[in-house]
């Protein structure tokens, strides 16, 4: 071995030892858990009786006869397509407002619009939990102020689920607001001074430079919306606690009611994987949408 | 001036009668437990300091969980083979499910020595199949109704004996613009709230001695006693005799304040979450008082239990811990010491030879008068009738709960409500 190679492996090895951190605590707290729980997926779980093995079972169970989780499948789909088109536009409102050379106090509203994504969860649940009251809720109390009936915010199948959708909104826009500021100003003002020249005008310049120019930022967006609202957990448990009925469990409330209520927890790691897939679709088609745009301009 | 008495006769009794309290374990035995517990005040603040006069160098840490929390830590300590604390208090509802997951101590030796001390329905929810008991009970939940004597009075009613009295009575209150009591129609407030509507309709299934589970421990949520139950609430919401309010919400304690509430049907705890909720210079403060459940047939069953908790050690636990822990164990459950200490607190002890202890039965709380609770609770506890609550017994709660939902909005009858949860109990 010469003494330039075994330099060079000393310093892979270094390097190696560098991130091997990160590594050790991914196998440890990332892979082996989701190995374990595809294992446990297959079997029908006790801790004080050996495991039964069931093969695809629990998969089969959940998807041929449990009407609770298509329920929960559903209920996060109406989440999702109600909240994640209405979180991204108006963060991009929003961001196009403040990049606006004529907005003043541009970073007091940045921070005001980005206080709801820094506030705990917990903290906002019990303030909305109190606010969506039916008789005192300071809601119902405005919309009664104004002639019209009150509304079941958290105690009625039709709106338990949009209420959840105005908690997550109102928490996570200022989040997405964030992202889409950083995606405006990295666009090279060139370009709108070249549009301006040619003419454009500003909702010309809006839809044909800046929304395409924005396309990858509002997929990001998009992902982790995606991947955020279709594992909701904590909005729903403190808002409404799934019900009333089934109404707004979601499917990672009823795999924690599955697993650490019913002590199922085969099951609850099976609802698990599927929950993944499920995420896995919209993710997938976003990252194939983008990697054509992405052609598409290399194209051009 | 009577604390102080109270008090004062305590400490004397301690002194004198600490060796009839030491049980199997050396007076000096040093040592330190953990526990896990949701009522945190009772355990640390009232029954620790007693016990440590007792066994003062064994030192107890408790820490303060929320009732959903202490359940779900001690699952994932059990699952996971370690983790858990020494002892805890489990819920009487869950022992069924900890006893099926392996992780408690086998307590049968220790309640063979105490042989009748106990009800008869407790023992048996601390049971597996085999009589083998794994909890010693702690405090008891025997049900009755909570009732504000000022509006009795005001509008001259008498305490209903059966339940159909008990709805002529919340139609003449309503005439009135107040609520017998609230059932809410989102039926949400099972985890959350006092046990809420699923815990009413359990606990009037178990006064008619129903279950929610055949003979064979299949589910049964569509027989004669849950169906009767239910048409019962069902009244009390389509009449709107019954406020559409969750119990425990803001709005529940606004209704008392303004008292627009005339009862509340719950089990003997109940007093606690009145003194937390209902300060002194409140309307309500003092007024309250505690009748026995009314009958569903004329000379029928008054009694019923909503939850109640358990004393448990768990197979974790070290020999010498165990110990330690069996003796606090004992000094809460079966002795007069630790029973009136408990008693005091608002909790009624399952320890039957302290039902007739003068202390505990002539214990009273400005929140109810001069009345005696104790007294009453007393009555009531050795009818409780057995309550069958397998490991899926959470789960048919869940599903019970969903329905309701439907009846109360008037989606479903109770008949075909019922038949569905049954259907889907049974998958």
């Amino acid at each position: 071995m010469t003494g330039k190679r075994f330099m060079e492996r000393g310093h892979s090895r270094q390097a190696y030892l560098f991130i091997s951190p990160f590594f050790i605590l991914f196998a440890v707290f990332g892979i082996y858990p989701i190995i374990y729980s595809l294992v446990l997926s297959l079997y029908n779980w006790n801790a004080g009786r050996p495991w039964v093995y069931l093969g695809l079972g629990n998969y089969v169970d959940l998807l041929f006869n449990d009407p609770v989780f298509w329920t929960s499948v559903w209920n996060v789909v109406y989440i999702f397509l109600i909240n994640v088109p209405a979180m991204i536009i108006l963060s991009v409102i929003i961001a196009i407002v403040l990049v606006s050379p004529y907005q003043k106090l541009k970073d007091f509203f940045r921070v005001t619009y980005l206080l709801p994504y820094v506030t705990s969860v917990l903290s906002i649940a019990i303030v909305f939990y109190v606010l969506f009251d039916d008789s005192s809720g300071l809601v119902n109390l405005l919309i009664k102020e104004v002639g019209l009936k009150p509304i079941h915010w958290l105690t009625s199948k039709t709106y338990s689920k949009i209420s959840i959708d105005i908690l997550v909104t109102w928490k996570w826009t200022g989040y997405n607001m964030i992202i889409a500021l950083a995606g405006l100003q990295s666009i090279s003002t060139d370009i709108y001074d070249a549009s301006r020249i040619d003419g454009a005008g500003a909702v010309r310049t809006f839809f044909r430079i800046t929304l395409p120019l924005l396309k990858p930022v509002i997929g990001f967006q998009f992902i982790m919306a995606t991947i955020g609202t279709l594992t909701m957990f904590t909005e729903p448990y403190f808002l409404t606690d799934g019900g009333p009925g089934y109404s707004s469990l979601t499917l990672v409330l009823y795999l924690y009611r599955v697993g650490f209520k019913f002590f199922k927890l085969g099951y609850g790691a099976a609802i698990a994987f599927l929950t993944f897939i499920l995420v896995l679709i919209p993710s997938i088609f976003q990252v194939r949408i983008w990697a054509e745009s992405d052609k598409t301009y290399s194209a051009n | 001036m009577r604390t102080r008495l109270f008090l004062l006769a305590l400490a004397a009794l301690l002194l004198v009668s600490g060796l009839s309290t030491a049980g199997a374990l050396d007076r000096n035995t040093k040592g330190e437990l953990t526990n896990w517990t949701w009522t945190y005040v009772c355990v640390d603040k009232w029954l620790v300091p007693a016990f440590n006069k007792v066994y003062p160098n064994i030192k107890i840490t408790t820490t303060p969980m929320a009732f959903d929390e202490t359940h779900d830590k001690i699952f994932a300590a059990i699952a996971a083979g370690s983790g858990a604390p020494d002892f805890a208090t489990i819920v009487s509802d869950y022992v069924q499910k900890f006893i099926d997951q392996g992780g408690l101590v086998d307590m049968t030796a220790y309640i063979n020595q105490h042989k009748g001390q106990f009800p008869k329905y407790k023992l048996e929810m601390n049971s597996d199949n085999n009589g083998h008991v794994f909890g010693v009970p702690f405090n008891s939940a025997p049900v009755g109704m909570w009732y504000r004597k000022d509006i009795f009075d005001k509008f001259n009613l008498k305490l209903p004996t059966t339940w159909d009295e008990y709805l002529q009575v919340a139609r003449e209150l309503k005439k009135n613009g107040v609520y017998i009591d609230s059932i809410s129609v989102a039926a949400q407030g099972m985890d959350r709230s006092q046990h809420g509507e699923v815990g009413l309709h359990a606990l009037l299934t178990q006064q008619q001695s129903g279950s929610y589970f055949d003979a064979q421990g299949n589910p049964s949520l569509n027989n004669k006693e849950s169906k009767r139950a239910m048409n019962l609430m069902n009244t009390l919401v389509q009449e709107g005799l019954a406020a559409n309010v969750e119990q425990g919400a803001p709005a529940f304690y606004q209704l008392m304040n303004d008292s627009k509430l005339a009862t509340v049907v719950s089990a003997a705890w109940y007093i606690n979450v009145l003194i937390a909720n209902l300060p002194e210079g409140t309307p309500s403060f003092g007024n309250w008082r505690f009748a026995m459940l009314p009958a569903f047939d004329k000379g029928g069953a008054r009694s019923s239990n909503l939850g109640g908790a358990e004393l448990c050690i768990f197979k974790q636990t070290p020999k010498d811990k165990a110990d330690m822990a069996m003796a606090f164990i004992d000094f809460c459950c079966t002795t007069l010491e630790g029973c009136r200490v408990h008693a005091q607190y608002g909790e009624f002890p399952s320890w039957i030879p302290s039902w007739t202890d003068k202390t505990v039965v002539n214990m009273t709380w400005p929140m109810t008068g001069d009345q005696h609770l104790n007294a009453v609770f007393a009555q009531i506890e050795p009818k409780v009738p057995a309550w069958k609550q397998p490991p899926r017994y959470t789960e048919i709660l869940k599903i019970l709960q969903a329905k309701m939902n439907d009846i109360f909005t008037g989606d479903k009858s109770v008949d075909q409500a019922l038949d569905e949860a049954q259907k889907e109990a049974q998958h």
